[in-house]
């Protein structure tokens, strides 16, 4: 049951409320939406992703000017999207209000080169609350600082073991030229958000990826950071090749005639999943390929890590979004879902093309046909309690809220 | 209501099983290079390389692994604040 915002108990229930907008220079009348949508309740939190083409400090401003009390955050994106459609050239934004979650966010900078400073600064711890004592955080980062993966993991050092992370990494259109995370009227690349989450009830996480396993287990025998030189001691691209050649043959291509410059999108078909426990694997993007046969990937892989090339059919891709989506539903114990976020990788979107709106749908419908508000990343962040899984490529990660 | 949350403990208090600390690490790393990190860090300690470690043993292993640079530390940092909470490892189910 939804009570009428006038009901004196409405101000304990969570209501969440979506909107978005195409225009860059206006993004008032999408903030009103919120606030309709609200129906007058102060919003607790207000969360923006912006593409490049919606200059996120002139989305902020009007973020803080129609919720002048709330905590505002956002970043830049590959991607955006709600539970009404997805698209590009524009931003969503979703809000948070209701007695239930209080909010503390902050910003630090100088991700690149002092990663713990900048989660210092970022990180308001929130005072002890014996009436809401689940903490969640929401890291927004600048994966173009280069530690994506490695600010996660000090992330969850930092807040403690009983604190649950969510995120992504922000996007620029596919331009890898700048990323800005913010917080209030602060918009920064270089940069890190954390907002810190105290609830009466449970958050849920919900992770899932859309990969199968199509080669042997690999070792990883020579690797530089994000660059992997050698599988199984042979040049990484060719044993690659010699993994995807009848997949790709199968679908009318040949990938021994594919120029190095144009093989990017077979390799977000067929990417590595890093072996994290029995028929688990968490997938790591390759991005490109060189002539020594070394392959670059979207975060580190060490060596002595053995992964195995991955398969990734469209309806899996999809799949997975519902999978997801169904366990952060799942884990709120059966409430009834408020409304999530979602940090979908853009690999996914690439891979998908048109088809990524029909793997939206899945984790609205997932939801329970809730509001939701999302966007295209360069990285997922995913730490539950007891799984420090960290930062993951091509998945969909979700955070719901319960009614 | 605001009250004083419990304090996080600041050692090993348990024993812990290698299998346990093992699980922790491969969600980071990887199973493999979680198992091989552990192994040489166990071999140097002269520690048992299997069964239950007792919590000095434990807090040593973690320790000198959390020292090690980049993922590896890290991953140690995060195990050894799961195990010093006695948080049991989630099945990796992604």
């Amino acid at each position: 049951m939804v009570l009428p915002p006038d009901h004196p108990q409405a101000s304990m229930t969570t209501r969440i409320a979506t909107a978005r907008s195409t225009s860059a220079t206006d993004a008032a009348p999408a903030f009103l939406e919120l606030q309709k949508q609200l129906g007058g309740a102060e919003p607790s939190l207000v969360v923006v992703f912006a593409s490049t083409s919606a200059p996120l400090e002139g989305v902020m401003k009007a973020a803080a000017h129609a919720f002048p009390k709330a905590n505002t955050i956002g970043c830049t994106t590959a991607g955006e999207f709600t539970e009404a459609s997805e698209g590009k050239a524009q931003f969503v934004a979703w809000a948070l209000a209701g007695d239930d979650v209080t909010v503390t966010a902050g910003l630090g900078t100088g991700l690149k080169a002092d990663p713990e400073a900048a989660l210092e600064s970022a990180i308001k711890l929130a005072a002890d609350d014996a009436e809401r004592p689940h903490r969640m955080a929401i890291l927004l980062l600048d994966p173009l600082s280069g530690n994506g993966e490695e600010a996660s993991m000090l992330a969850m050092t930092m807040l403690g073991p009983t604190v649950r992370l969510a995120g992504g990494a922000a996007g620029d259109d596919l331009h890898f030229k700048q990323t800005l995370v913010a917080c209030g009227n602060q918009v920064a690349s270089d940069a890190v958000v954390v907002a810190l989450l105290s609830s009466r009830r449970p958050l849920g996480i919900g992770v899932k990826h859309g990969h199968k396993p199509m080669s042997k287990p690999l070792t990883v025998t020579k690797a530089e950071g994000s660059v992997v030189h050698e599988l199984d001691g042979k040049p990484a691209f060719g044993v690659w090749k010699d993994a995807v050649r009848a997949a790709v043959q199968a679908e009318g291509a040949d990938i021994d005639a594919i120029a190095l410059a144009d093989v990017g999108g077979h390799l977000l078909r067929y990417e590595v999943g890093l072996i994290a426990g029995a028929n688990e694997y968490k997938i790591r993007a390759p991005l490109s390929a060189d002539a020594a046969g070394a392959v670059s990937f979207a975060c580190g892989i060490p060596e002595g890590a053995v992964v195995r090339i991955t398969s990734s059919a469209e309806s899996d891709q999809i799949s997975s979004a519902r999978d997801a989506a169904e366990r952060a539903r799942k884990a709120l114990g059966g409430a009834k879902v408020a409304g999530a976020l979602v940090f979908d990788c853009i690999c996914r979107n690439l891979i998908l093309g048109p088809k990524f709106g029909a793997a939206v749908k899945e984790i609205h419908e997932g939801l329970g046909g809730a509001p939701i508000a999302g966007f295209e990343t360069y990285g997922e962040i995913a730490m539950d309690l007891g799984q420090s899984s960290g930062f993951h490529n091509t998945t969909t990660v979700v955070l719901a809220f319960p009614a | 209501m605001l009250s004083p949350r419990k304090p996080s403990p600041l050692k090993v208090t348990q024993p812990v099983e290698v299998a346990l600390i093992l699980a922790h690490m491969s969600g980071s790393l990887g199973q493999e290079k979680a198992k091989a990190v552990v192994a040489a860090a166990l071999l140097k300690l002269s520690l048992p390389g299997e069964g239950v470690l007792a919590a000095e043993q434990a807090e040593l292993l973690l320790n000198a692994i959390a020292e090690e640079a980049g993922l590896v530390g890290l991953a140690a940092k995060v195990t050894k604040q799961m195990v010093r909470n006695q948080v049991a490892p989630l099945k990796a189910t992604f």
